[in-house]
């Protein structure tokens, strides 16, 4: 089949297309899953969350560079953005203090991608949302409050 | 099957934002259904990979507390006009979609 002919509408060419990214896409999926922490995930409070993740010990660091807003105005959609500046960043969490399970995510950094995520999220209320950076097997954090109007959890 | 995912890239030099719209109602668990008074089962997208001509970059893991209609933001080093950036999800009932869309 050629996809060029200008006969073929576009709309089965899309299908086409889609077919094919969906049969190369869907395979990593499955084939490089990372095993779930599920304890960290179901975790009630921040620092079982950060237990359950062995970053105990994360120091306070310049070098992880936290956005999200002073006043979120919808507490259902915060925008948050991660950086960091250390070199062999391995891996980001994004935390809601105060969320009634507060690990929000995860991002496990493969070779190829920048030590950068951007996510929108839930807060239940006002709080500290804390990025941790795991970079060369240590663990390295940074956090911003974040005040909400109203909770974002049943939204 | 969920809406079709929505994909932006911007190449700047050999770095390629990647900017992604998920369509999903990412239910916490905690909405209370207001015609039936019943809480909505909790519904969302658990994972998340983004691949690099084929080759994954960047593994997530999410909570129910990611907003409804996933954004994500990523950026690809090496990357060039022609080469593939796929994101593919999977939800907490198995459910998932994919895209793949090439570089301008």
């Amino acid at each position: 089949m050629d996809f060029d002919t200008p006969m073929m509408p576009l709309r089965r060419r899309l299908l086409a297309t889609c077919a094919t990214a969906l049969a190369v896409v869907l395979l990593p999926l499955r084939a490089f899953a990372a095993e779930r922490n599920t304890p960290a995930f179901d975790a009630k409070a921040i620092t079982d969350a950060i237990r359950s993740i062995g970053a105990t010990d994360a120091v306070e660091s310049d070098q992880v560079v936290i956005k999200a807003p002073d006043i979120a105005e919808n507490s259902a959609i915060v925008h948050i953005e991660v950086e960091s500046k250390l070199s062999g960043t391995q891996t980001i969490w994004v935390f809601a203090e105060k969320n009634p399970q507060p690990l929000v995510a995860q991002f496990d950094l493969l070779p190829g991608v920048d030590p950068f995520v951007a996510v929108r999220i839930k807060m239940a209320e006002s709080a500290s949302v804390r990025a941790v950076v795991k970079a060369e097997g240590k663990f390295w954090f940074a956090q911003k409050e974040t005040k909400v109007t109203l909770g974002g959890c049943a939204g | 099957m969920a809406d079709a995912i929505k994909m932006r890239i911007t190449l700047d030099g050999d770095i390629a934002d990647v900017k992604v719209l998920m369509p999903h109602p990412m239910e916490t668990g905690l909405r209370t259904d207001p015609r039936t008074n019943e809480l909505v089962p909790k519904h969302y997208i658990q994972h998340v990979v983004a691949t690099h001509n084929g080759r994954p970059v960047l593994d997530a893991q999410w909570s129910q507390a990611v907003s409804k209609n996933p954004f994500l933001e990523f950026r690809v080093r090496g990357a060039k006009s022609g080469d593939k950036i796929g994101v593919a999800w999977e939800d907490n009932r198995g459910e998932n979609n994919s895209l793949e869309m090439a570089i301008k």
